[in-house]
This record gives C-alpha cells, sequence and structure tokens, in this order.
C-alpha cells in the first residue's frame, strides 16, 4: 500500500500513536510525530512511498520527531529528533521540524549503514548509468541535481551516494530533494512551476530550506540500483561557459574517501570498494552557469555510448 | 534472584531462541542490543553457533555492519598500541594495558565483538607526569575539559584527565591505579604491577594484568565506577575472561586469594552475582560459600539487587520499568560514595547536576 | 602484505593496513617509492641520473623536490629507515 492511500486524519492518527511503517529505499523506517507540519511533509512529499501494517514488522530505525516537553510544546516551542530513544541532536525550532526528520534519517543511515561505501554526494541515473555529484555545500550540487530529475534523469539520491560493498553498484535512496535560498524560486521557474516543492522552513542552519517530492518514475524503481559512470564535480560559476574537463582519478578517489561518511569504518575494503569504483569511471570537473545547458551537457554524456575500458 | 528476562539477556544465554523468533522480536532484539553495545557481540555469538544464516534477510544487515565496525576498532587499538609503546619508550616501566584494549593484546575471546572508546594503561604513580609529558610529545593532549573537572581528575581520580590525539582522535587514559585515594579500598597497584605478562609474542614490549587480576579490575570498575551506560557489555566482558580462564587448574581458589589480598571481594561477589543473574555464567557452589565474609545481609542484599539489576540492564525503554531511573541514580550515587568519602561527594554532584549541562550531546555509539 | 597500492597513470593511492591510513601518491612521490622499493638505500647521485633523464615537475630544483617528496614518505609511514 502506497502512503496516498492513507487520509490525512488516518496517517496524523497513526503517526501519533504507535507510528507509521515506511519503505525509503533499502530501509525500513517506523515514525512517530504529533507535530501537524511533519503529517503534513510526509502527506505531501512521500505519496508513492510503500507503508505498512505494523503487525510482525522489523524496521531498521525507529525515529520520531516531537516537542522535548509540555513546556516547549508552548513557549519558545523546540522539537527533537529522537532515534530509538536517542538524542544525536539539541532541539531545533518547532517551525524546522520537517527537515529535522529529513536530516535526522540521514544520520541514521550515514552512521549505521556499513553494507555500503557511503559518499556525501547526490547521484542520478539516465540510459543504465550513474553520475555522482559530490560538492561541498553551496555549489549548486542540489539546485542541479533537482534540475536533471526534472528533465529526464532517475533520482537515486539527492545526499547520500550507497555503494555496495559487494557489488560495486549504486543502491537508490530517492527520498525528497532539499532546496536552500536561492535554488527554491530557480527551480521552481524551472519546472514551469510543476515540480512540488513544500512549504519552506526559515532560519536553519543553511537559510531557508524545503524539499522537493520525488519523481514518481524514481520511487517506482527505488529497487533497482545502477552502475555508476561517472563522477562529477559540479561548480555553478557566474557567467561561466558550461564545461566538463577531465579530472585526475587519484586525487578524485582521496575527495571521495575524505567525503564518505564510513571511508575509515571498513578499513581494507574501504579501499577496495572505492578504488573499484574509481576504476569503473570518468571524471570531471564542471563549471557551470546556465542550468538549462548543464542538463544538456549532461544529457550528451549519457547518449555517448561507453568506451571499453582496460581492466 | 530470577534471572533477567528482557529479550537480549535471554538471547545471550540461550542464543538459539533466534530461531524461533517473530520480525517484533528481532525488532526489539536488534534495538537492545544497539543501546547496550552488544549488537557486534551478539553476532560473534550466534556466528560461533552457527547461527547467522538463519537471521532473516532483513535484520542480516544490522549484525554484518556491527561486526565491521568491531573488527575495524581491533586493527586500530592494535595499531594504536603501537604508537603509545614508541611514545612512552623512554619511561622506566613497562606498558602495562588494561581493559578493552587489554583483551585485544592478549587475543583473548574477550575481545571479539567489542567496541572500543579509549585505551585504557597503567602507570606507576611516581613516572606519572614523565608518562603525561611524553604522550603529549607524540600528539596526545589533554582534552577539553572545564577547570572543575580537570582539578576533580587529578586531585581525586586515579587517571590523570582523558588524553586526545591531535590527528588521529583516539583517547588515552592513564591510570595509576585502579581505584582512586579517596575510594574506601585500596587495591595497591604495586601489587598489581608485580604480576603483569606479557600480551603475546606479536605484542612485544606490552603487557596486561595477570588473568585474576583482570577479572577483578573488570568486577571493580563495574561497581566504583559511576557511568553505567554499558553495564551489561562490561558484564559480558566479565563472563568472557571467566568462562576462558575457569579451566585453568585452581583457579577459582586463586581468584578468591586474590581478591581477598586486594580488598576486592565485595565486587567480586557482586559482579559474580549478577553475570549469573544476566548472563548464567557458571561460578561453582563452593565459591559462594568462600564469599561469605563479603556476603550482604539480606535486607542490603535485596536493595542491591534491585538497583543493580535494573542499572545494569541497557537503558532502552523495554528494559525499564517504573523504578529504573531512580535506580540509576542510586547506582551512580553509590560508585560515587565508594570512590569519594561525603563532604567532597555532594559538592561534586550539585555541580555535575546543576552546572555542567546534564545533557550532553555526543553522538550515541553505534553497536 | 601491508602496504596496498593502486596507480591511476602517474598517480597513485595507497593503503596501509596497519595504521589504517590511505595517502596519496604525486608523480614524484611514487617515482621515489617505486624507485626504493625495487633499489633499497639506492645512492642520491644514481637517483639524480635515474630522475634527470625523465623530468618531473619543473619549478624547484630536483633536489629540493626528492627531498619533500621522501619527507612526506617518511610522514606517511611508506620508507623504511634508511
Amino acid at each position: 500500500m502506497k502512503l496516498k492511500q492513507l487520509s490525512p486524519t488516518d496517517l496524523r492518527e497513526r503517526l501519533c500513536d504507535a507510528g507509521i511503517w515506511l519503505r525509503t529505499g533499502p530501509f525500513s523506517l517506523r515514525i512517530c510525530s504529533s507535530i501537524p507540519s511533519v503529517a503534513e511533509g510526509l502527506t505531501d512529499l512521500y505519496g508513492q512511498f510503500e507503508v505498512r501494517d505494523q503487525r510482525d514488522s522489523f524496521a531498521d530505525f525507529h525515529v520520531s520527531v516531537n516537542s522535548p516537553s509540555l513546556l516547549r510544546r508552548w513557549i519558545r516551542p523546540q522539537v527533537d529528533f529522537v532515534f530509538d530513544g536517542q538524542l544525536p541532536f539539541k532541539p531545533l525550532p518547532l517551525d524546522q521540524a520537517y527537515p529535522m526528520l529529513e536530516w535526522g534519517l540521514n544520520w541514521c543511515v550515514s552512521m549505521h549503514a556499513h553494507q555500503y561505501l557511503i559518499i556525501h554526494a547526490a547521484v542520478v541515473e539516465k540510459n543504465g548509468r550513474a553520475a555522482i555529484l559530490p560538492a561541498p555545500p553551496g555549489s549548486g550540487k542540489s539546485t542541479l541535481t533537482a534540475a536533471l530529475i526534472l528533465s529526464g534523469w532517475r533520482l537515486l539520491s539527492d545526499e547520500l551516494t550507497l555503494i555496495d560493498r559487494k557489488t560495486g553498484l549504486i543502491h537508490p535512496l530517492p527520498r525528497p530533494v532539499s532546496l536552500k535560498n536561492q535554488s527554491i524560486p530557480v527551480i521552481r521557474a524551472f519546472s514551469g512551476d510543476k515540480a512540488f516543492i513544500n512549504r519552506p522552513s526559515h532560519d536553519t542552519a543553511k537559510g531557508t530550506v524545503a524539499h522537493m517530492r520525488p519523481p514518481k518514475e524514481s520511487v517506482r524503481r527505488q529497487h533497482e540500483p545502477a552502475q555508476p559512470a561517472w563522477v562529477i564535480f559540479p561548480e555553478w560559476v557566474a557567467g561561466a561557459a558550461t564545461e566538463l574537463a577531465p579530472r585526475s582519478a587519484a586525487q578524485t578517489f582521496m575527495f571521495l574517501a575524505q567525503n564518505a561518511f564510513n571511508y575509515s569504518h571498513l578499513g581494507a575494503d574501504g579501499f577496495r570498494v572505492g578504488t573499484q569504483l574509481i576504476g569503473q569511471v570518468d571524471c570531471y570537473d564542471f563549471a557551470y552557469s546556465q542550468l538549462d545547458e548543464a542538463v544538456r551537457a549532461f544529457d550528451q554524456l549519457a547518449d555517448t555510448p561507453p568506451q571499453l575500458r582496460a581492466v | 534472584m530470577r534471572q533477567a528476562n528482557f529479550l537480549l539477556a535471554r538471547t545471550l544465554r540461550t542464543p538459539d531462541m533466534t530461531t524461533r523468533f517473530s520480525l517484533t522480536q528481532w525488532d526489539l532484539l536488534v534495538r537492545q542490543a544497539r543501546q547496550a553495545g552488544l549488537l557486534a557481540r551478539l553476532q560473534d555469538r550466534l556466528s560461533q553457533q552457527a547461527l547467522l544464516e538463519t537471521i532473516p534477510q532483513p535484520v542480516r544487515w544490522h549484525f554484518d555492519a556491527a561486526a565491521t565496525l568491531a573488527h575495524k576498532q581491533q586493527i586500530a587499538v592494535r595499531w594504536e598500541l603501537g604508537q603509545i609503546r614508541a611514545a612512552l619508550d623512554g619511561l622506566d616501566c613497562p606498558l602495562v594495558v588494561l581493559k578493552g584494549a587489554a583483551y585485544v593484546a592478549a587475543n583473548l575471546p574477550a575481545a571479539s565483538g567489542r567496541l572500543f572508546n579509549d585505551i585504557d594503561i597503567l602507570v606507576p604513580r611516581r613516572l606519572l607526569n614523565q608518562a603525561e609529558a611524553a604522550l603529549m610529545l607524540a600528539g596526545w593532549n589533554a582534552t577539553g575539559l572545564s577547570p572543575y573537572d580537570e582539578r576533580y581528575y587529578r586531585r581525586w581520580m586515579h587517571e590523570i584527565p582523558p588524553m586526545q590525539h591531535l590527528h588521529r582522535a583516539t583517547v588515552i587514559d592513564v591510570h595509576h591505579a585502579i581505584l582512586p585515594d579517596t575510594a574506601r579500598y585500596f587495591p595497591d597497584p604495586q601489587k598489581l604491577l608485580s604480576r603483569i605478562v606479557p600480551a603475546g609474542d606479536d605484542m612485544p614490549g606490552v603487557y596486561v594484568l595477570s588473568a585474576e587480576d583482570r577479572i577483578l579490575h573488570s568486577a571493580t570498575h563495574l561497581f566504583h565506577d559511576g557511568e553505567l551506560p554499558h553495564g551489561l557489555r562490561d558484564l559480558t566482558d566479565l563472563d568472557l575472561l571467566l568462562r576462558h580462564e575457569s579451566a585453568a587448574p585452581h583457579f577459582w581458589p586463586r581468584l578468591m586469594a586474590r581478591a581477598d589480598e586486594l580488598q576486592l571481594g565485595r565486587s567480586l561477589f557482586y559482579a559474580l552475582r549478577y553475570a549469573q543473574h544476566f548472563l548464567d555464567t557458571p561460578v561453582p557452589a563452593k565459591v559462594w560459600e568462600d564469599l561469605r565474609s563479603v556476603t550482604p545481609g539480606r535486607i542490603v542484599m535485596r536493595l542491591m539487587d534491585s538497583i543493580y539489576s535494573r542499572s545494569l540492564a541497557p537503558a532502552h525503554a523495554s528494559c525499564n520499568d517504573t523504578f529504573s531511573p531512580l535506580a540509576r541514580q542510586a547506582a551512580y550515587i553509590r560508585a560515587h560514595w565508594l570512590r569519594m568519602p561525603a563532604y567532597l561527594l555532594i559538592p561534586h554532584l550539585f555541580h555535575k547536576a546543576f552546572i555542567s549541562p546534564y545533557l550532553d550531546n555526543n553522538t550515541p555509539k553505534p553497536a | 602484505m601491508r602496504f596496498q597500492l593502486k596507480q591511476y597513470d602517474s598517480e597513485a593511492v595507497i593503503f596501509d593496513s596497519a595504521s589504517g591510513d590511505t595517502h596519496y601518491l604525486a608523480p614524484l612521490a611514487l617515482t621515489l617509492f617505486q624507485l626504493y622499493g625495487e633499489f633499497p638505500g639506492l645512492p642520491r647521485n644514481d637517483l639524480l641520473n635515474v630522475l634527470a633523464r625523465h623530468s618531473i615537475e619543473p619549478g624547484l630544483p630536483l633536489d629540493t623536490q626528492i627531498d619533500e617528496a621522501l619527507d612526506g614518505l617518511r610522514k606517511a609511514g611508506l620508507l623504511r629507515h634508511e
């Protein structure tokens, strides 16, 4: 059953009570919350995801977003993210309850899912090949990711690239895409107002934050892993010409190792998986200033047949 | 005393009961084990009993991921011990490792499936300053404690404040005794040092406490250190140490004699009692007789049972009852009372409760 | 085997299984690592001759570049002490 088949009242009731069981990519979640904006966010953004009955179930992560105390429900209201009885973060203002859920879910995965090498990067796929987009905050990665998935690319993930240690394939986790500040109007315009972006939260540590609903097709295919083909470092520079420039494989490896959440936890296997990945991909720096040109450049890449690689 | 009956305890005692688990039971087990820091150890137990393949597919990765972490940490501890040995090369004493790192150094069963926070070493008091200086030279520095906490460590505790390495972020606790000077009991560190043994051929220059002393230290640590976030895990250490050593001839009489000599009989009594309660650790009947002189009276015993049956359980909602918060607090206070006299204890607890923030925001360590 | 090396063109990455550290080797450092691996205790003059025939990097004099690269390798624990 899909989440959208639950009435909003039913959803809210369950969230306040035993919680809802939800599947996102390889992970099952049990979410509890009595905060209205959380119920609203789930209704708006998770309609296509599978929900299940509570009875005889196993959930990978038990999480809740709730007020820390009765007092804090009314006076400078705050919310806590709770992971099975533990509080990994300080409380946040009530207005940020929904993004806090998203950040908390990212934390759960990056702290625990060591069956994957987890790289802090977006990843999208077209024609059976995946492009990994690592980038420091503020580089426009999320805007580019959003534009690509609005233009026919499949969303695999906007934050956490999961590389299966056994197969080297990328496992999708197509949760809502987070957009910040200027990205929000830019993507709205780019999509001709067709993309669904939820109500923004303001004054967060990252500024104004909102989330975009993942494409239906991406969610439908959330259990289909993909072959990595490119690692592309995007950088938006005002007025820049669209340019794809080859990049050192060794230095790309080092960057990924330093920007993976759990590279060092995996020991020698982290090195093995990382070098195997680099051996399968072409590495590029990508400069752009026009979103539609950027998308065209990516499309061109996807349409170029893969070259044979020396093993 | 009836045995602990929350799911994790029952599973540790009888791992093959998992073959009959529903998904809901697996769900609860994983959560209790994670809270207790025992996921990796449970994986190890299931693996030893050839039960890994019977874990349902959606559940399995939690155990494998924990095992990955534990395996990596063992490698890291070994490396770190080598670095420490090099740093303390000039010191006129052997490098003696305590607790978890010692289990790794000596290749004991108690090392497997274990996660490590810090590395604990024992240094004679007269060499403490020199050791601290040598470690600082090699990149370890006292961690950012408040001035109050730092004074507390230096004056009253049996260790200098934890030192963290600049690059590797590993933490060393340098002890000069296993209990503070102010404690009610004083196990002479010189006696401990006189019986140290080499860790093994693959760890030259590294020493550990003798088998009996390791066990007594584990028991003492449980009942004298205030923090019990991993009480059950520490009990499993003790359980593994005992099962491994008790095969040796005359082990129990030697252990009793040593406990007596070091004045640690009562800690040992409690440790054995609760190891049996949670983990069914085999203890010969004669041992209880020999410990009669340190066995508390019925009333005190009942009180201790109600405190420790709760405070040693994992701090997970499913393992708690109404009295658990009080029990944990009582255990904390008792441990501190054993370490410090009352006139020092009250200001200290006041400070901890109201001045240092109570809710610390350290990320919980994955199991 | 303690070290695992993966080469990409003239650069490489190397994993130290004892310490768990991963290092990047720029072209000169990689060459030195491989040369010393094949010929431990290679005299400096012979080394300069070998390298001078293959221009590595412009800029600083070769001697200085070699010293810096060796220093980096030593700090990373990749060279046995000569």
